[in-house]
């Protein structure tokens, strides 16, 4: 794993698809430094290493967190346990507590090369590997994901705002992927005033679809 | 490098129509653009060229309304922004109508009565095929007239080139409305006749006086042909006669011409008139010029020869004087006993007459154009069938073209002009007798249909008026519906050119003038500057004041 990732927030876990991935955020004694539930919100981004030697070149890939299930064993057995205190419990009995668990879903947006700059938006080509650490993606990664010039033409070497990945996030049958696109817009939004009025439309147009029109 | 600037998708609604999709980055697909593609028949074969004509386009992709909603966003950034190409984003579906190969032994398009499997390229024809194709002539060919060049492509790039042979056999319209550039066409028109490549015996009946300007054929250098040692071996006359030397010579009236001359006959007159008439016409066998005076009196002659119950018709008969007085002894003007337009001044080849009837009233412009259609017609028919020989007055041994300016005067709709009965004769007949006739209207809906339809070639300029364009749209089958759609959004001087003159339909820019204009539309604002511009205020201040001095004696107001 590259040292460019920092503060990680958790490992892979699982997937259900190339492109959809279970992460499992530390829980409160696994790390020294465990993360804030901010940092795993519902539309975060966040970014994990790709396997092989891609990886040594700083490249990874982009995801965004779009669903939240927390895991917990003892739900529906109503053991004697129950009545002991989590202080208690982190005395008497500590492999419990890891039983427990913050499960995120991600889904894999597009690749940002962190050495050539090089970013792509769609199916990355690699799948990542279990035990890969995910980490949140700061607001100048975010940026720098979303503005860069294509290659050569006919783009032009014009930086301009880019989603790829948005008709992908749209079309997906789960409501949450809808829903989290809709997060995104808005953080993008926030993030990068210059595209407030593009960004607008999209956004407007896509709680049209999700709203009136489901609702309608 | 032929390039290809589409692939067929399959066939259209009819057999001759196809579709093909294309990107057409460089927005050359225009409707009325001609594409070809390549039909293999047989193995030995040449492949041929299949013309077709743009009639339809429609995007194929086109970005959800809610890409529009915002005029500060262009939806091709939105495209981009969600990681579609914006260079690629245009599609259209183009309708095709089939005209067929070109068959240069038959001078015509064959419909190859299929059309192409989907997956074909397709290609722009380019100018130089267009050039060949379209027109049945070569330019400056004989026989032929440059008419101007075609409108889809640059100016220039591919003239369109009308058969005047066509034109004198089977006739032309030129209909628009007003404004559009019908007389200036006419002009253009002229302007071919008369060049050395076709010396034709050019009549011009033109109400308005807008024609004069043709006298400066002759003194155009490119009207005239020079041998190699720089004399003129051609050069066109025109000749324009005013409105009081145009004549009809009253031995040339029909009684049926007379009928309508005379306005609100009774029965009774009519009758006297008809008597009087073939009287007149038995005792003067060996001369047959007739004068006004004479046909009164054998009218008065022959009522008093009737029997008892005519005798004291005395009032009749006297009404019935009044009017020929009327109409054609105080008619000078118009009517002469002894004189008229000999034919062969009147027609004769590499000239250009123009007939100024303005400032007559309108019975009379329609006696004098059928007088003169029937003279002619017969002279034509008649030499035609070797009954006359050279000296004779009827003698015309050469076809004639003759224009005629405002035709809904001379043969309107509905009610039954005496023009209207030679006109239709010379339409349907004059082919077999080489009397060609070509029709100007601003109201198609106000010409007689017949009429209209006897006419082969049709230059059809923008029109605006609703009944009007389905009157063509009826009266014209040659045209398609879809190329008569863009009536309306055709500018001034750009012409639909149809019909037996032409290959196919075409739409065409009129070419320039060679000769002045006649018909100039007024500068009104620009008349009323002037009227104020300096020295001609003091002019008329001087005027003036003259007027009102002569008015009210000595006095002199300011
Ligand atoms: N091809 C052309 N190129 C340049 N000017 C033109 C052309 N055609 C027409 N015009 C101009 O348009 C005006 C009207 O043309 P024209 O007199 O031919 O109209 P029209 O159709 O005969 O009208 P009307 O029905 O009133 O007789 C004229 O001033 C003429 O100079
Ligand atoms: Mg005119």
């Amino acid at each position: 794993m590259t040292a460019a990732i920092a503060a990680p927030i958790g490992i892979i876990v699982s997937s259900d698809s190339h492109i959809q991935y279970w992460c499992q955020a530390y829980g409160p004694h696994e790390i020294a430094v465990p993360p804030s539930p901010q940092d795993y919100a519902f539309g975060q981004f966040v970014q994990v290493a790709l396997p092989g030697p891609a990886a040594e070149a700083g490249a990874r890939l982009i995801g965004v967190i779009y669903d939240t299930v927390l895991v917990n064993p003892a739900f529906g057995s109503l053991g004697p346990r129950l009545s002991t205190s989590d202080e208690q419990r982190a005395v008497f009995s500590p492999d419990y507590l890891t039983e427990r668990a913050t499960l995120l879903k991600i889904l894999a947006l597009g690749t940002l090369d962190a050495a050539s700059n090089h970013v792509r938006h769609g199916v990355p080509d690699l799948a990542l590997e279990l035990g890969a650490l995910v980490a949140p993606l700061a607001d100048a990664e975010v940026r720098a994901f979303h503005v860069f010039a294509d290659e050569g033409p006919p783009g032009g070497d014009q930086p301009y705002l880019h989603m790829g990945y948005l008709p992908q996030m749209i079309s997906e049958r789960s409501g949450l992927l809808q829903q989290a696109a809709l997060h995104v817009l808005e953080r993008l939004r926030r993030l990068l005033p210059e595209h407030q009025r593009m960004l607008g439309v999209v956004q407007r147009n896509l709680a049209w679809k999700l709203s009136v029109e489901t609702a309608g | 490098m032929l390039q290809a600037v589409g692939i067929t998708k399959g066939p259209g609604e009819t057999p001759h129509e196809y579709t093909f999709i294309s990107q057409d980055e460089a927005q050359i697909l225009k409707t009325g653009e001609y594409v070809w593609y390549e039909l293999h028949h047989g193995q030995n074969q040449e492949p041929r060229r299949v013309l077709g004509r743009i009639t339809e386009r429609h995007a194929v992709q086109q970005y959800p309304d809610t890409f529009l909603a915002e005029p500060s966003v262009p939806p091709d950034e939105i495209a981009a922004l969600i990681g579609y190409d914006r260079s690629a984003s245009d599609l259209f579906e183009l309708r095709v109508d089939i005209m067929g190969y070109y068959d240069e032994q038959l001078g015509a398009f064959i419909n190859p009565w299929i059309p192409p499997p989907s997956g074909r390229a397709i290609y722009l024809a380019d100018d130089a095929l267009l050039a060949t194709v379209l027109s049945k002539r070569k330019q400056e060919s004989i026989g032929s007239a440059h008419i101007g060049d075609l409108l889809t492509r640059g100016p220039g790039a591919v003239p369109i080139v009308i058969d005047v042979k066509e034109l004198v056999s089977t006739h032309l319209a030129i209909i628009a409305s007003t404004g559009a550039g019908k007389s200036y066409l006419a002009g253009v028109l002229i302007e071919e006749l008369m060049r050395a490549y076709n010396r034709a015996a050019v009549l011009i009946i033109d109400p308005h006086g807008e024609y004069g300007t043709l006298d400066e054929l002759p003194n155009h250098d490119a009207f005239t042909e020079r041998a190699a040692n720089g004399m003129a071996i051609y050069r066109p006359t025109t000749r324009v006669f005013k409105h009081d030397q145009v004549k009809v010579r009253l031995s040339t009236l029909t009684l049926a011409d007379l009928r309508y001359l005379l306005p609100e006959m009774t029965d009774k007159q009519h009758h006297l008139l008809s008597r009087g008439f073939r009287r007149m016409l038995d005792k003067r066998k060996g001369n047959p010029h007739w004068t006004a005076q004479d046909l009164l009196d054998a009218i008065k002659e022959s009522a008093s020869a009737g029997g008892e119950g005519e005798r004291d018709d005395s009032g009749t008969i006297g009404a019935l004087e009044w009017k020929i007085e009327q109409r054609l002894l105080d008619n000078e003007m118009v009517f002469s006993p002894s004189h008229h337009l000999e034919l062969r001044e009147l027609c004769k080849p590499g000239q250009c007459t123009v007939l100024q009837i303005n400032e007559i009233d309108e019975r009379d412009q329609q006696v004098i154009v059928a007088t003169t259609l029937r003279r002619l017609y017969n002279a034509r028919m008649e030499t035609d069938r070797g009954k006359v020989s050279a000296g004779d007055e009827k003698h015309l041994p050469y076809p004639v073209f003759i224009l005629l300016e405002e035709a809904h005067h001379f043969a309107p709709a509905g009610d039954d002009a005496i023009s209207t009965r030679v006109l239709k004769t010379v339409l349907a007949e004059g082919r077999k007798f080489g009397m060609g006739v070509g029709l100007i209207s601003q109201r198609p809906g106000k010409l007689n249909a017949d009429v209209l339809s006897q006419c082969q070639t049709q230059c059809i300029m923008r029109i605006v008026n609703e009944l009007d364009q389905h009157t063509i749209a009826t009266a014209v089958e040659s045209v398609g519906h879809e190329l008569l759609r863009n009536l309306p959004a055709l500018s001034k001087g750009q012409v639909i050119i149809a019909g037996s003159a032409v290959n196919t339909p075409v739409l065409c820019r009129v070419r320039q003038r060679i000769t002045r204009h006649g018909g100039e539309s007024h500068d009104a604002p620009a008349q009323w500057q002037t009227y104020f511009a300096g020295e001609s205020v003091a002019d008329r201040l001087r005027a003036d004041a003259i007027t009102v001095r002569n008015d009210t004696g000595p006095r002199l107001y300011r």
